[in-house]
C-alpha cells in the first residue's frame, strides 16, 4: 500500500494535469487550476518551510550537543535564524533613532539593515570569488589542444572583447583607418566585435540552445510519462 | 642559469595561482577608485526593451520579478534601478514581487524605493532648498549634526509620509515634522502630491510570496485575492492602485509588461505561465553567465527584450541618460564597465600567455 497509493495519486493527477492546460473551460480553470493546484501548491510550500526550519534546527542542535566539527558555526546559524525571525515577526516597531525602527521588515528596520549590511556583502563576496577562479582556470586550462578547443577559444575571445566597451573602441579606430562608413571596401567590419558577438549570440548560440532545449523537453516528457505510468519508480525510494 | 623561452614559460605556467588572484584583484578594484568615462553602444535587445517602455502610456503598469539573491546583485540591481527609474520618469506604475528567492525581498525593496526617493528628491529640489534656508531648520540640522542631504531626505520622507498616510514614517521624524508645521512649510507640500512617487499609488512592492508557480497563475485571475498584502502586511485593497474606480489593477490584463530580473530559471516560468498562458509581454534581465540561454526566446518573440549582465545595465543607463540628460546619472552598471573591461583584457592575456607557454613547453618536450 505504501507504494501503491503514491503511484495511484501520480497516475490520476498526472493524467488530469496533463490535459488541464489544453482545456480552458471556466470550470476546469476555476476548480482544477485555481482551487486545487494553486492552493495545494501553497499548502505544500508552507509544510516544506516548516520541515526545512525543523530540519535546520535539529541538525545544528545535534551538532552543538555532540560538540562535533565546527559546532561554533551552528550557534551562529541558530542565533541568526532566531534573531532575524524575532526582529521581523515579534519585535515592536519602536523608533530607535536615526530614522530606524526596531521591528518589522520595512526599509528602515533593523531586520533590513542587518540584511543589507551583513548578508548582502557576505553573499556578494562569495560570488565574486568566481572572478579569481575564472582567471586562474583561463590561464591553466584554456588551451588550443584541438580544433574544437581552438574554435571555443576564438569564440570566447571575440565575445569577451565584444561585451565590453573596448570592442566598440577598436572597431571605431579601425573604421577611421578604413576611411569611415563611406569606404567602398569595409575591411574594418572584421573588427566589429560587438556586431560579431551579437551574431554569435543570435545565430549559432540560439540554434544550439534551441536544439538542446528540444532535447531536454523531450527527455522531460519521456521521464514524466514513465513516472505517470509507473515505469520509473526510483522517486519512491527504497530498493524494491 | 642561461635564459631560454622554454624555461621561462615552464616557470610561468607553474606560477603560484595566488599571483594571478592578486593581479585580478588589482585590475578589478583599481578602476573603481578612478572615474573612467566609459561609453557603451546599447545592444539590440536592450533597445528593444527600452523602446517597448517608451511606447507605454503614463498610467500603464509594469510588474518586476526580483528573482535573484544577494550574490548576483552586482549585475541585477543596477538593471532594476535603471528600469524602475525609466518607468517612474515616464509616469508608469511599478509593481515588484520576489517569487524565487526569499532573500530577494530586501533587494527588490531597495531597488524600487531608492528610485522613488531619488525622483522625489529631484521633484522637490527647489522647495527643499527653500525650506533649508529657514532658521529653525538650520538649528535642527546643527543640533542633530546632519548634512544637507540628510535633512532633505527626511523632509522628503515626511512629505511622502503625509500623502501616503504613513504615520510610522511621520513619527520617525516627529520633531522635524513639528518644525515644518510650525513654520508653515508642511502646508506647501500639497502642490507636489500629484508628482511625487507614492507607495500604493505609483508603486507597490509585494515582497517575497511563497508559492512560485501558484502565485504566477493566481495573479492571472485576481492579484488582490492571491497576494492579499504588500511587503509590510498592509492589505492591497487600501491602495489606490487596487481600489481605484478608474485605473485599478485586477490581473495580468492590467499589466503592460513583466520584467523578470533573474539569476536562476525563473524567466522560463514567467514565459510559460505569463507570456504563453496569459499573453502578456515578458522581458528579462539576467546574469551574463546565463544570458546565452535566452536568445532563442527573443527570436520567438516570447521575450520582448533582454538585459545581459552588467553590460545590459550599463546599456540601459546610457539610454536613460540620453532620454533624461538633466537628471539621469551613470549608475553602477556604467561604473562597473571599466573594471569589467580590464578584467576581460586580463583574462585574454592570461589565455594568450597560457597558450604560448603550452606550445613552447610542448615543443620543448617533444624535442
Amino acid at each position: 500500500m505504501k507504494r501503491q497509493i503514491p503511484l495511484m495519486l501520480v497516475l490520476t493527477l498526472g493524467i488530469i494535469y496533463f490535459f488541464v492546460p489544453l482545456v480552458s473551460t471556466p470550470w476546469v480553470v476555476d476548480n482544477l487550476q485555481h482551487e486545487v493546484f494553486e492552493k495545494w501548491l501553497k499548502i505544500i510550500g508552507v509544510f516544506a518551510v516548516i520541515m526545512s526550519v525543523a530540519s535546520l534546527w535539529r541538525r545544528n542542535a545535534v551538532k552543538i550537543k555532540r560538540k562535533s566539527g565546527d559546532y561554533a558555526y551552528s550557534y551562529l546559524e541558530l542565533i541568526g535564524m532566531v534573531l532575524m525571525a524575532a526582529l521581523a515577526i515579534i519585535a515592536p516597531k519602536w523608533n530607535i533613532g536615526n530614522g530606524m525602527v526596531l521591528g518589522g521588515i520595512a526599509g528602515n528596520s533593523v531586520y533590513n539593515w542587518i540584511f543589507m549590511n551583513m548578508q548582502v556583502p557576505m553573499q556578494a563576496t562569495m560570488f565574486s570569488m568566481l572572478a579569481f577562479y575564472i582567471a586562474s582556470a583561463a590561464y591553466r586550462s584554456f588551451r588550443a589542444r584541438n580544433i574544437e578547443a581552438t574554435l571555443l577559444l576564438i569564440t570566447a575571445a571575440i565575445v569577451m572583447i565584444g561585451r565590453v566597451p573596448l570592442g566598440e573602441n577598436i572597431y571605431q579606430f579601425m573604421l577611421k583607418l578604413n576611411g569611415g562608413e563611406a569606404a567602398a571596401f569595409q575591411w574594418s567590419r572584421m573588427f566589429d566585435f560587438q556586431g560579431i558577438t551579437q551574431f554569435i549570440l543570435d545565430v549559432p548560440n540560439a540554434a544550439t540552445k534551441r536544439a538542446i532545449g528540444f532535447g531536454v523537453a523531450m527527455g522531460m516528457l519521456a521521464t514524466s510519462l514513465k513516472i505517470i505510468f509507473g515505469i520509473e519508480k526510483s522517486w519512491l525510494g527504497g530498493t524494491e | 642559469m642561461k635564459f631560454s623561452w622554454h624555461n621561462f614559460f615552464t616557470w610561468l605556467t607553474n606560477i603560484d595561482r595566488r599571483w594571478i588572484y592578486l593581479l585580478m584583484a588589482i585590475v578589478v578594484v583599481l578602476p573603481l577608485f578612478f572615474s573612467f568615462s566609459v561609453k557603451v553602444k546599447p545592444a539590440k535587445t536592450v533597445n528593444m526593451l527600452y523602446d517597448f517602455m517608451e511606447n507605454l502610456e503614463p498610467g500603464n503598469t509594469i510588474l518586476i520579478g526580483f528573482d535573484y539573491s544577494p550574490d548576483s546583485l552586482a549585475e541585477l540591481n543596477p538593471m532594476g534601478k535603471a528600469v524602475v527609474y525609466h518607468a517612474f520618469k515616464r509616469g508608469i506604475r511599478v509593481m515588484g514581487i520576489a517569487l524565487a528567492w526569499p532573500s530577494a525581498a530586501g533587494l527588490g525593496l531597495d531597488v524600487i524605493q531608492s528610485q522613488a526617493f531619488k525622483i522625489n528628491l529631484e521633484i522637490m529640489d527647489e522647495k527643499l532648498k527653500e525650506i533649508d534656508a529657514l532658521d529653525e531648520i538650520k538649528k535642527y540640522k546643527a543640533d542633530k549634526e546632519l548634512t544637507d542631504d540628510e535633512v532633505h531626505f527626511r523632509i522628503m520622507k515626511l512629505a511622502v509620509g503625509i500623502f501616503e498616510r504613513n504615520q510610522d514614517d511621520i513619527d520617525l521624524f516627529s520633531d522635524l515634522m513639528e518644525i515644518l508645521r510650525a513654520t508653515g512649510a508642511a502646508d506647501e507640500f500639497e502642490p507636489f502630491k500629484a508628482d511625487l512617487i507614492l507607495s500604493g499609488v505609483d508603486y507597490t512592492y509585494f515582497g517575497y510570496k511563497p508559492g512560485y508557480v501558484s502565485i504566477m497563475l493566481g495573479m492571472g485571475k485576481d492579484m488582490v485575492s492571491t497576494l492579499n498584502t504588500d511587503y509590510r502586511g498592509i492589505s492591497l485593497m487600501q491602495y489606490e492602485m487596487f481600489n481605484s474606480n478608474t485605473n485599478k489593477i485586477k490581473n495580468y490584463e492590467d499589466v503592460s509588461l513583466v520584467v523578470d530580473l533573474a539569476a536562476g530559471g525563473s524567466v522560463g516560468a514567467w514565459v510559460v505561465y505569463v507570456n504563453t498562458k496569459f499573453g502578456r509581454p515578458v522581458a528579462a534581465g539576467v546574469t551574463a553567465v546565463m544570458a546565452a540561454d535566452y536568445y532563442p526566446f527573443i527570436q520567438s518573440g516570447q521575450l520582448i527584450g533582454l538585459l545581459n549582465g552588467m553590460r545590459g545595465a550599463a546599456d540601459y543607463e546610457t539610454l536613460n541618460m540620453r532620454h533624461f540628460p538633466d537628471t539621469a546619472k551613470p549608475g553602477k552598471g556604467l561604473g562597473g564597465m571599466a573594471s569589467q573591461t580590464w578584467a576581460h583584457i586580463m583574462i585574454l592575456l592570461f589565455i594568450l600567455l597560457g597558450n604560448i607557454g603550452y606550445f613552447i613547453t610542448k615543443k620543448g618536450g617533444e624535442a
